[in-house]
């Protein structure tokens, strides 16, 4: 089977030459935004807070706050990313262009993936100005973290073929993915919640994004990690089907 | 001759019921100008379209090369370059990224001196580095046609390559095209001053409500309306139609 790397190196290329085009917009706002969060609940906040499941409470969000920063900017970094060219007309070169859908998502979706890591690793190294890290599976970690962060990437590219308007393309970061992380235990762990929320939180699959990941650096968690590595698998085979539908139906790319 | 692409049997009827092309068949020989004329609406752009790979077919096949269009649709673009109607370019990246990146998608390397040839020939060299945004209208519109010519076609679609283009940049577009095929390539294009297809053309194919008209040598056609110009026989063709 032939591939065209090339083509897909290309794309990829395109995608972080326009993250490096305004990295004030793309990487320091981000970063600026959960540092805020660190000093103001970790550090400000959380010296007066006892420590939450053994670690300190500085040491308890980060996690979800990376987490957090993961999935938004992975999300709308492909969304972005394919409804530009949309919006543009500049799609045509890629539709004429000897690529294939999956080449075509591919690109997209690892450029998604790397402006995502590169936002969470500096968080990550700021956090140690606040933190004192530990981190107890850190492959574990990481595949968890790559796993979801290309799962939303392909959310993304989802949402960015879909949106018709740039209205579009912003409701679900900002009415659904935002809201369901923040209320997914980033701040907090599930059995702070009274008993009626936390069984509502159960359907809330960010609890198991934001817990996978905080169970890898420091092996605490309010559900069981393997059900978190499920979940995450079970987002990641929906993503990578509604991708399938549209590559094999050429939905909203091709007429 | 050879022939560079085959058009067979093409029909495309969108989603809503819409009949866009209605058994479209036509042929355009290796080396030829071949102008495709029509009103608005007419399925010019669609049947490029379908060509280059922007619309699906409902039925029919397209050979380019004698390949098929859509199932070897690497081999087959390979081959193809399109400049579309509209303008189309990122507007906040400079001239160079955006040949660079027209090149990659192609799957073909990087190649500098290649770049600064096809620069140099659209007098586009001395702005590589500014971003598309600001360059002007003319400049935009000779910067997508470097894009085009990034993949080394044998076949290139202009699709109204002088709506909106100056007297001046209109004439050399036009030395331009005869350029390119002067060095081998096919070119067809669509455009509404037939005065043009008329003067730069070697056929030209009618289209109308989705299917071909008519194709002929340009020449022919000439001599069978004698006196008259290729507007003349347009609108012959077209008030006799109903």
């Amino acid at each position: 089977m032939k591939i065209n790397l090339i083509g897909i190196w290309t794309v990829y290329l395109k995608e972080m030459t326009r993250t490096s085009r305004v990295i004030g917009q793309t990487i320091i706002s981000p970063v600026i935004t959960t540092t805020l969060y660190f000093v103001v609940f970790g550090a400000a906040v959380g010296s007066n807070i006892d420590e939450l499941q053994g670690v300190s409470y500085g040491a308890f969000i980060m996690p979800g706050l990376i987490m957090l920063s993961l999935t938004t900017n992975s999300l709308t970094a492909s969304s972005s990313g394919i409804y530009f060219p949309k919006w543009t007309g500049v799609i045509y070169e890629l539709l004429t262009a000897p690529l294939s859908y999956f080449e075509i998502c591919l690109g997209y979706v690892l450029a998604a993936t790397t402006r995502a890591f590169i936002i969470a690793v500096i968080i990550f190294l700021v956090s140690l100005f606040y933190v004192d890290l530990t981190m107890k599976h850190p492959l574990f970690c990481l595949f968890f973290a790559f796993i979801t962060t290309l799962s939303f990437a392909l959310f993304g590219f989802v949402i960015g073929l879909a949106a018709n308007s740039f209205e579009q393309l912003t409701l679900m970061p900002n009415f659904v993915i935002t809201p369901l992380s923040f209320l997914g235990g980033i701040f907090y762990n599930l059995e702070m919640l009274p008993p009626f929320w936390r069984n509502v939180s159960v359907f809330n699959p960010f609890v198991y994004m934001n817990n996978g990941l905080r169970y890898g650096f420091y092996g605490i968690t309010d559900v069981d990690p393997g059900l978190c590595v499920i979940v995450i698998f079970l987002f990641t085979a929906l993503n990578l089907s509604i991708t399938l539908w549209i590559f094999h139906t050429g939905f909203r790319l091709r007429q | 001759m050879n022939l560079v692409l085959e058009v067979q049997d093409v029909s495309k009827i969108y989603g809503d019921g819409t009949k866009a092309l209605d058994h479209v068949s036509l042929e355009v020989t290796e080396g030829e100008i071949l102008a495709l004329l029509g009103e608005n609406g007419a399925g010019k752009t669609t049947l490029i379209g379908t060509i280059c790979g922007m619309v699906q077919p409902t039925s029919g096949r397209i050979l380019v090369n004698g390949i098929d269009a859509w199932k070897d649709y690497r081999e087959a673009r390979s081959k193809l370059a399109l400049v579309p109607q509209e303008i189309a370019l990122d507007p906040f990246s400079t001239v160079y990224q955006t040949i660079r990146f027209a090149r990659g998608y192609f799957g073909k390397k990087h190649h500098p001196d290649f770049f600064e040839k096809v620069l140099r020939d659209l007098s586009l060299w001395n702005k590589k580095d500014n971003k598309v945004m600001a360059l002007s209208g003319g400049m935009k519109r000779r910067l997508s046609i470097a894009k085009a010519l990034m993949n080394e076609p044998k076949l290139l679609f202009l699709d109204e390559p002088t709506a909106g283009v100056d007297v001046e940049l209109r004439k050399s577009m036009w030395e331009m095209v005869h350029e390119l095929r002067k060095g081998g390539m096919t070119i067809v294009l669509t455009t509404h001053y037939l005065e043009e297809a008329e003067k730069h053309s070697d056929r030209i194919a009618f289209i109308s409500e989705g299917s071909i008209k008519l194709v002929e040598e340009k020449e022919d056609l000439m001599n069978k309306y004698s006196g008259m110009s290729l507007e003349d026989i347009f609108f012959e063709l077209f008030s006799n139609k109903e």
